[in-house]
């Protein structure tokens, strides 16, 4: 998952937790390996590498394809699976090349979810595309863990905390509710912003403070808006959600970074507690 | 840059979509997809009581060559001993004890007893089933199986297809199965039907052509309740006598008191009807309760044209535990009616000393039965390594005119299961 990933399970039988942490790892990994686009050996690697005939997708995927689709049509576009190969044009790694209008204009020919065929189980695209599920994957990784746990140890509580997606299935041994502190995007590990106290629920955070790009004294954020091709002005250093699902906690997270600096009236619209850590 | 609208609030249908996505599919259906490699082996022991004995070797091989396509390779090893009712009475002297159903319990006889046939065989059975999923909405498979005694070689062919509808809520099967079999006496051919024992012709071995079909529907009831309603029906042509099954002739010692006895005066092989139409209707119904333990209830109507008809209750309920453990206790209820040329023996006095009816057996399995089976399922997955599974069992049979009138067995049954990446 590319960070740190923890569970913590709220119990005194250490047998069980270990058993529970095999699996919480097992079912992490193989979500990890499936949906990876760092891979050459799976199902995101087949989609955009299938000729433009297409491929049938099996049922996990196609699930997830089904949920990207609403998101695509929740953020009016901006929330778009198919919007990395933007990043063939810009790098976000801290220095100062801006690609030209002309080159955005030429990769965007090659976003658009729109421009997918997708009706399940048979997706389609034109050559040159990619999707890439990494903006969801990790909040569905954290919902399923706990699911899959809940599954086998009904009376178990756990915190699944992947990177900072985290989701609560209940409160811990001693009836209190988890304490997470919330991370300071510009001084990240070493200051916290605030804390919340979780019970039952998820919490999630979108944004990165170390991916960004310097020219002319003008930070262009890693948000890029899929429809411009450019990134999203005055968008939030990060935002931070919290809903009853890690994976709608993220999703309203990452919407409210498209909105730009419209994060925050976006967030107060959806009258959900959140955080918002500006530029 | 950003095109910024006054939006409405999306978090309800966010919400509910993401509910959707985590709402599907079990997590372990899930976590399966990704084990590419499946296998269980499962050692049987079945015990009558004075009886037969079967211990049972079963190992089974499932893997995905492909994204849509599974096979499954199952071995079957069995011994089997022991010995079991002829149908005969009991060879020489008088009977007064046996004539209803609440009869004189159990009956022993004698090692050297025509009433009870000792044997001992052993079978192999390989059977090969092929899954192809097309569009995860069609299922096809293939299925072939063979199985050899030395009295009985079975060769079988099978295929079953099954649609889901696209919203998946409902599944419509449909599967037809062709079986070719081969009986005849370990020493080789059969009895001539009604010869005298150890007299008469030796026939060559039986063959018999089966011909099954099966129209399912699953409907998922809501998120927790499944149920299914399936319809087979069957058709079975060729030799359908048990080339071992005795029936006697008897006369009454007085025939103006029934109530005095009877005399066995002959032995002979049974007779069955060279055909049998079979049909059933089996619904179930399984439901996941909200502490995520598991109910299963199924009922299953039989009737055949020989006449038998039966009922079959079956429920279970697992109790699942933390740490991947289960228990399952269940319940098995059975009643059959007899087949209608099933007798206790031939009666002199309605078919004189050399009549015989048109067919006539006296299997115990063919006579009208009541069987309850108690048993329970015991089952612990071990993370990362595997699942082990135990089965205890306890039938037992009441047979309404049967010499012996009540059987008991035990069953035994250790299962591994790992699955491989």
């Amino acid at each position: 998952m590319a960070s740190p990933c923890e569970c913590l399970i709220a119990s005194n039988n250490e047998k069980l937790a270990r058993g529970l942490a095999e699996l919480a790892l097992a079912e992490a990994k193989r979500i990890e390996i499936k949906f990876s686009r760092y891979r050459s050996d799976n199902i995101v690697y087949k989609i955009n590498h299938v000729s433009q005939s297409g491929i049938d997708i099996d049922n996990e995927t196609a699930d997830l394809l089904d949920f990207a689709a609403q998101c695509y049509e929740l953020s009016d576009g901006l929330f778009d699976i198919s919007s990395g190969v933007l990043r063939e044009v810009w790098q976000f790694d801290g220095g100062n090349q801006i690609p030209s209008k002309e080159e955005i204009k030429i990769v965007l020919q090659r976003v658009g979810w729109n421009k997918i065929q997708w009706q399940r189980p048979h997706l389609a695209m034109r050559d040159g595309m990619e999707i890439d599920l990494g903006g969801i994957g990790k909040e569905y990784a954290v919902d399923q863990v706990a699911k899959l746990i809940k599954n086998h140890s009904p009376e178990t509580n756990v915190l699944v905390n992947f990177g900072g997606d985290l989701v609560a299935t209940g409160p811990r041994l001693n009836g209190k509710a988890w304490t997470v502190g919330v991370d300071d995007p510009s001084r990240t590990g070493e200051k916290t912003i605030g804390g919340v106290e979780l019970t039952k629920g998820a919490f999630a955070t979108s944004g990165d403070a170390r991916r960004f790009l310097l020219k002319d004294n003008i930070r262009y954020s890693h948000i890029l808006n899929p429809k411009t091709g450019w990134p999203v002005e005055q968008a939030p250093r990060s935002v931070s959600v919290m809903a009853t699902t890690c994976i709608e906690a993220g999703m309203l997270a990452t919407f409210a970074l498209l909105q730009g600096k419209n994060a925050r009236a976006f967030l107060e619209e959806q009258e959900i507690p959140f955080w918002i850590c500006e530029a | 840059m950003t095109i910024i609208k006054k939006k409405r609030n999306i978090q309800k249908k966010l919400a509910l979509a993401s509910c959707t996505l985590l709402s599907h599919g079990a997590t372990d259906v899930l976590a399966a997809e990704a084990e590419d490699w499946a296998i269980d082996g499962s050692l049987l022991h079945y015990a009558e009581e004075d009886r037969i004995t079967v211990d049972k070797f079963i190992g089974s091989l499932v893997t995905n060559v492909s994204e849509s396509d599974k096979v499954k390779v199952d071995l079957v090893f069995d011994t089997m001993s022991g010995s079991t009712p002829s149908g005969a009475l009991d060879g020489a002297g008088s009977f007064t004890t046996i004539t209803t159903p609440s009869g004189a319990g159990g009956f022993s006889a004698s090692s050297g007893s025509t009433a009870i046939a000792k044997f001992d065989d052993t079978r192999l059975g390989v059977s090969m089933d092929w899954e192809h999923t097309k569009k995860r909405l069609h299922r096809i498979n293939y299925g072939s199986s063979i199985s050899v005694e030395k009295d009985y070689t079975s060769f079988g062919l099978n295929t079953k297809y099954a649609q889901d509808t696209s919203s998946r809520i409902v599944t419509y099967s449909a599967g037809v199965a062709v079986a070719f079999d081969d009986v005849r006496r370990s020493t080789g051919g059969t009895p001539e039907p009604f010869a005298k024992y150890n007299e008469g012709k030796t026939l060559d071995g039986g063959n018999r052509v089966t011909v099954d079909t099966i129209f399912g529907v699953t409907r998922i009831l809501n998120r927790r309740t499944l149920a299914q309603l399936n319809f087979s029906s069957g058709l079975a042509d060729g030799y359908l006598t048990d080339p071992y099954k005795l029936v006697s002739r008897t006369q009454l010692i007085d025939p103006m008191d029934p109530t005095a006895g009877f005399d066995e005066i002959n032995t002979y092989y049974e007779k069955r009807p060279s055909s049998r139409q079979r049909n059933s209707i089996y619904t179930a119904m399984a439901h996941t309760t909200r502490h995520n333990n598991v109910l299963h209830m199924s009922y299953r109507y039989y009737w055949d044209d020989w006449e038998i008809q039966s009922n079959t209750i079956d429920f279970r309920l697992k109790f699942r535990y933390d740490d991947g453990l289960f228990i399952e206790p269940h319940v098995r209820l059975y009643d059959q009616t007899a087949a209608s040329f099933y007798t206790f023996a031939i009666a002199q006095e309605e078919y004189g000393i050399s009549g015989f009816p048109e067919y006539a057996s006296a299997d115990y399995r063919l006579d009208e039965t009541d069987a309850t089976t108690i048993g329970v399922n015991i089952g612990k997955t071990f993370p990362g390594h595997g699942k082990l599974r135990v089965r205890f069992e306890q039938i037992q049979w009441e047979y309404a005119n049967s010499l012996f009138d009540v059987n008991k067995a035990i069953v035994l049954q250790v299962s591994y299961k790992k699955l491989f990446e």
